[in-house]
């Protein structure tokens, strides 16, 4: 049941009809009803992974709580009786039990995605060693079930985990409520991946039927398979031909396949986000944002703060701020201090989180060197910035340029866009390898006259498709400017009379079946994680 | 009240939705042979043969002379784009409004691939079924599965007719269109209805060959499968014989891939064994039954007059079948190898 599809569509209809007539009290078994029927439509094989990491996130939770309080119960009985080194060894003994349940829940979780997601990446590459050095045994490879969502639910929870763990919130007593908040079936595919402190009070209080929340929600359910299906599905014409085909495309016709790709990934993403954000408020819970018009970066690192949102602050909150300032990395800032001065020897512990961070994004994108290649090479740019930050600046007061400029600020977002479409090389290509050759191919043969001599249109696109594409981005550009400038169009639309706003709504309805792709079906790309 | 109100805004909203929708379908939906044959099927309530199956037995199978031949009045319901679930509910359709003692089904094995759910576009044998109980089954089992814009734009497919659409609704408000005049449908150049389902194709010079689907059996779609045991079972629940036939394509196709061929028409065989029904391929047929090569056909399909020559012998061959004179040896060879190209 993809988001696109009409048993989707009906089913969000059927459900939303229901939600708002049955009492509110049961509205929330209602969604977990529906998420469950929803996940096992893919293939009831894959309803257990998703139970196995609901049960035992659930129990982790109450174990870890239930250990927290046993510890201070059993401080608070002998609290007359013990000294404060026994008090001391009596917390740290609980902390240590804490940490080995909440350790073992991440383990088993983590262990279920990585097993399936890489197993066969890591046998392949075993292979290659074993090769490599000169025998003939091989490891065998296997045939995996990879549950759809598993990437997203397994973050989810195992967020929910460490949030228990450190005392952030109650954990949930009610295993259904928890189910829920496991699955909730339109973000389960492909996120945004959420936080229970957020989700939790939304899905289980009461939602009286508003109709802003229905209008808000269909709103960007139209703005989502616009920009799928008009814009990202007929990008991907070219962008499929150029890089399946690679060795055959060099200099103008790469760079056009590259930009089409920033088209078609951001559109898609987004675009399926929006579809998830606007089924959601119909149900009146809010999700999280997963995009901040991340092509209006002026960095690398303000690009990861605006793109894919929920996952870069899954890695801030879960990884980079628990390894930055563990005790290991406090030394090696102390060392690095020492030995390279302050300003450098304060940023290396940093670069070491962000370069870890970006290994774990590239891998987590998919069990493939190339995606490796695409983490490193980010985080190697952020990495690199934060080291050569005080040369940046000095250079720019000794050139006499203010950073607050707008053409700065305009410099600084193509080049960032630039570095971008850079990394897409390793995102997109066929392998590393195939990257690569791109790379090179890029700069080979680059010839004015195909931009002029109609060979672009040689790619699978007729004219005007790419006048649609044109047109498309002009007005999803002109929207992302508004939006930059914090004015808030729905709300704008919500105020204009009745005929105006519906006049709007049945354009964009009408104008998706008459200016989307009608080409071979395709998916959501982050479906696929 | 605000309550209501808002419901109430909801209702009108999907009702414009609804008018808007219809507005275009009549608009720019042009005229088409779907409803002209949907029409010949439940205006007539004495078809004692019927014929389902696709584009190839559409061009291929001419009903007058099926008729003729067997001496039963014979209905080709074999329409372009006709999936087998799409036979099925036709089929139903059949049952509601005749009583048929035979049904032909002519398999197209390439349509036990070709997944209707994966496809954008949607199907005129839906859109234009009649509104009844089984148009929502039909819905929940074809157009559910759909991409939302196939489902619910029954008009997308012909959304390049903006610029037509004047003559389109002049077309459709005429007295012709309401009577089913075939007339009012815009045929290829050389195409011609000639009625009860039969497209008759004049010669021009055009002997394009076609890419068929590769055979593979990992990828037949069980639902398919599924839906053509259906068949067979709503046809022996009317008491009604039912058999499957394979309409031939040229002898040039299939010696260039017999390895393929043998695979699918193995398959076939097997299907039609598992169903406990007859299968009889008439790709294997004798040159003596119907003689046939590469300038018989365009894009797949037989020209009209070929189309004649093997209706006639597919009339003989029927109407043997229904005497239970049979003897497959006097009509087909045992293999593809034993076709000899002319």
């Amino acid at each position: 049941m993809s988001l696109m599809s009409t048993q989707l569509l009906l089913l969000v209809f059927a459900t939303a009809v229901v939600y708002y007539i049955i009492p509110k009290k049961y509205q929330w078994i209602l969604l977990l009803a529906v998420s469950y029927m929803f996940y096992a439509s893919y293939g009831l094989q894959y309803v257990g992974f998703i139970v196995f990491t609901t049960i035992t996130t659930f129990l982790g939770g109450i174990f870890i709580e239930k250990t927290s309080q046993a510890g201070k119960d059993k401080i608070s009985a002998n609290k007359d009786t013990i000294t404060t080194e026994e008090k001391k060894s009596m917390k740290a003994q609980t902390k240590r039990n804490k940490k080995l349940i909440c350790a073992l829940i991440l383990v088993c979780n983590f262990g279920v995605l990585a097993f399936l997601k890489y197993f066969n990446f890591a046998v392949e590459n075993i292979n290659a060693i074993l090769s490599g050095v000169g025998t003939t045994q091989r490891l065998g490879m296997m045939s995996l079930l990879l549950p759809i969502g598993i990437s997203f639910y397994t973050f989810q929870s195992m967020g929910y985990i460490i949030d228990v763990f450190q005392g952030k919130y109650a954990s949930e007593k009610n295993p259904l409520k928890f189910a829920l908040f496991v699955s909730f079936f339109p973000q389960i595919l492909q996120g945004p991946i959420g936080r229970f402190d957020k989700l939790a009070c939304q899905f289980f209080e009461e939602h009286k039927f508003e109709l802003k929340n229905i209008q808000f929600g269909l709103q960007l359910i139209l703005w989502g398979f616009f920009k799928k299906i008009v814009l990202a599905d007929r990008a991907a014409v070219v962008v499929n031909k150029v890089f399946n085909d690679y060795t055959n495309y060099s200099g103008f016709y790469v760079i056009f396949a590259i930009l089409l790709y920033s088209v078609q990934l951001y559109a898609d993403f987004s675009g399926g986000m929006d579809v998830v954000i606007g089924i959601s408020q119909i149900f009146g819970i809010k999700l999280d944002q997963n995009f901040a018009r991340p092509f209006f970066s002026r960095s690398i690192s303000e690009f990861w703060r605006r793109w894919h949102i929920t996952l870069g602050t899954w890695m801030k909150d879960y990884i980079f701020y628990p390894l930055t300032l563990s005790k290991p990395m406090n030394k090696l800032g102390k060392f690095s201090k020492k030995k390279l001065g302050n300003t450098i020897g304060r940023v290396i512990p940093i670069c070491l989180a962000d370069l870890l961070i970006f290994f774990l994004v590239g891998i987590w994108h998919g069990a493939a060197w190339k995606y490796i290649a695409y983490g490193m090479y980010n985080g190697i740019i952020i990495a690199g910035s934060n080291l050569l930050d005080p040369a940046y600046k000095l250079g720019l007061k000794k050139l006499h340029i203010n950073s607050e400029r707008k053409p700065w600020k305009v410099f600084q977002i193509i080049r960032t866009g630039i570095l971008i479409n850079i990394g897409w090389y390793f995102d997109m290509g066929v392998n590393f390898n195939a990257a690569i050759s791109m790379m090179k191919n890029t700069f080979v043969g680059l010839s004015l006259s195909t931009l002029t001599d109609n060979s672009l249109l040689k790619l699978g696109l007729l004219k005007k498709d790419i006048q649609i594409l044109a047109v498309g981005c002009f007005i999803w550009f002109i929207i992302s400017v508004l939006q930059e400038r914090k004015i808030s169009i729905r709300e704008t639309l919500a105020t204009k009379p009745l005929v105006i706003r519906w006049t709007i709504y049945f354009a964009l309805i009408f104008a998706i079946p008459i200016f989307g792709y009608i080409g071979a079906s395709s998916g959501f790309i982050y479906a696929q994680f | 009240m605000r309550k209501h109100k808002g419901i109430l805004l909801v209702t009108v909203f999907l009702v414009v939705f609804i008018i808007i929708n219809s507005i275009l379908t009549f608009m720019l939906v042009p005229s088409c042979l779907t409803r002209v044959i949907l029409h010949e099927l439940v205006s007539n309530n004495d078809y004692k043969c019927v014929v389902l199956g696709t584009s190839q037995g559409a061009y291929g199978i001419d009903a007058d002379i099926v008729s003729k031949e067997t001496g039963r009045k014979t209905m080709n319901l074999c329409i372009g784009g006709e999936y087998l679930q799409d036979s099925y509910y036709l089929l139903k359709k059949v049952f509601e409004t005749n009583h048929p003692d035979t049904i032909v089904y002519d398999m197209d094995y390439q349509y036990l691939f070709n997944i209707p759910r994966s496809a954008i576009s949607g199907s005129s044998i839906y859109n234009l079924y009649p509104f009844s109980l089984d148009k929502l089954f039909y819905f929940k089992d074809k157009a559910l599965g759909m991409e939302y814009r196939a489902a619910l734009f029954p008009w997308m497919d012909y959304r390049e007719n903006f610029s037509n659409s004047g003559n389109i609704v002049k077309t459709k408000l005429s007295a012709d269109y309401i009577n089913y005049n075939p007339d009012t449908v815009n045929m290829i150049d050389n195409n011609e209805y000639e009625g009860r389902g039969h497209i008759y194709r004049e010669r021009n010079n055009h002997t394009e060959k076609i890419e068929l689907i590769k055979f593979n059996e990992a990828g037949v779609d069980q639902d398919s499968v599924n839906y053509f045991k259906k068949i067979v079972d709503m046809c022996n629940a009317h008491n009604t014989k039912i058999i499957m036939i394979t309409t031939p394509v040229s002898v040039e196709q299939l010696n260039a891939s017999i390895d393929e061929f043998d695979k699918a028409f193995t398959y076939l065989s097997k299907l039609a064994a598992d169903n406990n029904i007859p299968y009889y391929n008439f790709n294997l047929v004798k040159d003596s039954v119907f003689s046939r090569n590469m300038q018989d056909y365009n894009i797949g399909h037989l020209y009209g007059d070929a189309a004649g020559r093997y209706s006639t012998a597919l009339g003989k061959f029927l109407k043997d079948v229904e005497n239970g004179q049979v003897t497959t040896s006097d009509y087909f060879y045992n293999s593809i190898r034993d076709l000899k190209i002319k």
